[in-house]
């Protein structure tokens, strides 16, 4: 791989943003390095990923249809695969760099971190993005929103290319006026008032913005990662007083289905609950939320 | 493992993840708290202020409490285990399509109420033979009609039609409905629903038929009782049957906890009233040899009890336009008839308010009898509903209703065959499968292939038809 001589950064930079575009990306920005490695912990930096890293490129696309927002909640679950484009982009985006610069880039893992177990990743991909300007913290146990597209998922790119920072998000698009409304009538948006767990709670200052978020996450874990219950299960099966017992214990609906998602790799076994992004406001109705009113949004563009 | 290490290698102990495990809880990335937008705002003060309230890292949790990484990995996975409900997870099957979380309206998954062990053992006297349950279901001959499903059916069909004619006070079919409806509401006030039994030997028509429907919507088993039991023998089979409550006139007459006339249960319908009984309930118990020191409990279901009532009605011509008389002390007897009534749209009525069919006696006046030994005939036990039944025009010649096998055994067990003579066995969809707790019984009544003696001496003629010669 030859580094390419006298690249441009904001060039470089505008080709890059083209090519993820191109590759169905709604948003595109670069972190500030010195930023994330201040805010991030041990062990979670940048540089403890790619020690030479110059720049981090957050990536997000759009979710699920409009229709799917009216599923039943476990049929839902399933929706949050569009995920796995967001990866395919950024891990196109790496090899573009390489390709196109000759500097060496990686596509970020957005797995857990093996050392830590599974509610810690490798990367903050939320810091990353928020850093990079293409999404802003909400009320829902921090999931990034974007006024524009609403609710994406993000994926991102490490690389030694240095390239010009972006801004974080200069407005915050959560909450939502009609959440200001709900908030001020019952002390809960819609978020915290729908979430099956009770995993979320704030306070909304006088401007209207967000004064206090809580996130229970671990509450969030018992709806989003049920991989989590398979060593309670086999547990319970090893301790199971008899056969009866054992049977329900690895046999029934809850249990059996486990093993099917994680023998095909379903992406049903983690993420299942969507409920907050249900009846968020603007994760469902944000001007391009919608990927049909997208294209209406592009034909424009492009006239 | 954590890392590779034990807990004997990294020196951690119970009494380590104890002390330590919530302030570990509590600086991980676990309980989140957030404090405006600092990170957006790169605000650095807010955003170094705020390290704990967004989540530590382990590496940073040990250094706060001076305990290695390995050991605040290990107690923090670990009390992410222990604390995990696994129950939570259930709540999105109740959600989507419309449906929103509620949290004043939910009950969780592992408050809601279970059946306790001696619901189980009432359910376990279901055991029917695999073979036989498949070909009634195939067949038609079970479904999923409950008493309480065809009161609704007969009250949107035929809301105004009388249902209950009980000396001059009468109800029609959506009153008897909504009577229904709120004594199964007035038992649940009382804590009385799934699983549970409820006997009576208020076997008056109105009180019945009302006590038979909300015992359906409830799940739980209707027990009727002969009427004047003397207290010693009622205080046994209410005990046999472990009754929650005894719909009663008299005043007095058990030491259980509910005990009083149908009238004081009725209570407010609240709510839209979506359950009812289903095939693994107990729906009625009935005793056979009420009057023995060991009288036997059998527990049926709504297969066992509304199979054949279909038949049986069109066979004996009974109409909206009939009026069933319940003629006979035995339960047994009175259920037929609340059945019969459910099926045909027939009102219950008492025996002086103009009955047209008789169940279980004869009555004067009426055009139909149906009993052992008068008018048309039927056979019927308390194990079985109809089983043999004669033709209106034919009353003396009994044919097994359908779906109903019939077997002859001579005296010392040999299965004489379809024809000649011997004691009848049967098996059938509106068999019960079981006596409740009763292995002896079990064993002396059901073979082995699950055919039940009758106790029935009888001759099978060529065409099927069946003469009763008297007790085996």
């Amino acid at each position: 791989m030859a580094r390419r001589e006298g690249i441009d950064p904001e060039a470089a930079k505008e080709e890059i943003f083209a090519y993820c575009k191109r590759k169905g990306a709604l948003a595109v920005g670069v972190a500030d390095l010195e930023t994330l490695e201040r805010i991030a912990p041990p062990g979670h930096r940048p540089t403890d990923l790619m020690p030479k890293v110059k720049s981090v490129i957050a990536l997000g696309v759009g979710g699920q249809t409009q229709g799917a927002w009216a599923l039943p909640a476990k049929a839902l679950g399933y929706f949050g695969s569009t995920e796995t484009r967001a990866y395919t982009i950024a891990y196109g985006c790496a090899f573009f760099i390489e390709n196109r610069f000759g500097i060496r880039s990686i596509y970020c893992p957005p797995d857990m971190d093996t050392e830590a177990g599974p509610r810690v990743p490798l990367q903050s991909l939320k810091l990353h993005a928020e850093v990079a300007g293409i999404g802003a913290r909400s009320f829902a146990g921090d999931i990034l929103l974007h006024p524009d597209f609403g609710y994406m998922y993000f994926a991102s790119v490490f690389t030694e290319l240095e390239l010009p920072p972006d801004e974080p998000m200069k407005e915050n698009p959560c909450p939502a006026p009609s959440c200001v409304s709900l908030w001020q009538k019952t002390g809960q948006t819609p978020c915290m008032k729908f979430c099956p767990v009770q995993c979320l709670s704030g306070d909304i200052d006088e401007d209207g913005n967000q004064a206090t978020m809580r996130y229970d996450m671990a509450a969030c874990a018992e709806m989003t990662q049920q991989f989590e219950a398979v060593p309670s299960m086999i547990a319970d099966a090893v301790e199971a007083k008899d056969e009866v017992e054992r049977e329900d214990a690895l046999f029934d609906a809850d249990q059996k289905i486990l093993w099917y998602k994680m023998s095909v790799g379903s992406g049903g076994l983690l993420a299942q609950c969507f409920e907050c992004m249900r009846v968020c406001p603007i994760a469902t109705q944000a001007p391009q939320a919608d990927p049909i009113r997208r294209y209406d949004y592009a034909a424009e563009d492009s006239d | 493992m954590t890392r590779g290490l034990n807990r004997v290698q990294m020196g951690l102990t119970e009494e380590m993840v104890e002390a330590y495990g919530e302030t570990v809880w509590d600086l991980s990335h676990n309980i989140q708290v957030r404090i405006g937008d600092p990170i957006r705002m790169l605000d650095w003060d807010q955003i170094e202020a705020q390290r704990d309230g967004a989540g530590l890292a382990d590496i940073q949790i040990a250094e706060r409490i001076g305990l290695t990484r390995e050991q605040v990995t290990h107690i923090r996975l670990l009390l992410e285990h222990r604390k995990f409900r696994r129950h939570n997870y259930h709540r999105l099957y109740e959600l989507g399509g419309g449906r929103r979380f509620r949290a004043e309206r939910f009950v969780p998954v592992e408050q809601r109420a279970s059946l306790d062990e001696r619901a189980m053992a009432l359910r376990a006297a279901l055991k029917f033979d695999p073979g036989e349950a498949s070909r009634y279901i195939r067949t038609g001959r079970w479904g999923s009609a409950t008493p309480a499903k065809r009161l609704r059916a007969l009250a949107e069909d035929n809301g105004n039609g009388l249902a209950l004619d009980d000396k001059g006070q009468t109800l029609s079919w959506i009153e008897a409905l909504e009577r229904a409806l709120s004594l199964a509401a007035g038992l649940e006030e009382r804590g009385i629903g799934r699983g549970d039994v409820i006997a009576t030997d208020d076997l008056r028509p109105f009180s019945l038929l009302l006590a038979y429907a909300a015992a359906s919507l409830s799940s739980a088993a209707l027990c009727p009782l002969p009427e004047r039991l003397p207290k010693e023998t009622l205080e046994r089979c209410l005990e046999r049957v472990s009754a929650r409550a005894l719909l009663t006139s008299r005043s007095g007459a058990s030491s259980i906890e509910t005990v009083c006339p149908i009238g004081e249960l009725f209570g407010a319908v609240e709510k839209t009233w979506d359950h009812d009984a289903v095939a693994s309930d107990p729906l009625a118990i009935l005793f056979a040899g009420v009057d023995e020191a060991e009288p036997r409990a059998v527990v049926h279901n709504a297969h066992t009890l509304l199979a054949g009532n279909d038949w049986a009605s069109a066979r004996f011509g009974i109409s909206a336009e009939d009026r069933i008389a319940i003629a006979s002390p035995d339960p047994a007897h009175a259920v037929i008839a609340c059945n019969l009534a459910l099926v045909s749209g027939a009102a219950l009525s008492d025996a002086d308010s103009g009955a047209t069919v008789a169940v279980g006696g004869k009555l004067p006046g009426g055009r139909l009898t149906l009993a052992a030994d008068a008018g048309c005939r039927v056979w019927i036990a308390p194990e079985t509903q109809i089983a043999l039944a004669a033709a209106p025009d034919a009353p003396e010649a009994l044919m097994p209703a359908p779906g109903v096998s019939l077997r002859l055994a001579s005296e010392d067990g040999e299965i004489v065959g379809g024809e000649g003579e011997g004691e009848l066995e049967l098996r059938g969809p509106n068999l019960a499968p079981s006596y409740l707790d009763d292995d002896a019984a079990n064993r002396n009544r059901y073979t082995g292939d699950r055919w039940w003696r009758t106790g029935q001496r009888a001759r099978i003629d060529a065409a099927g038809t069946v003469t009763l010669l008297g007790t085996a």
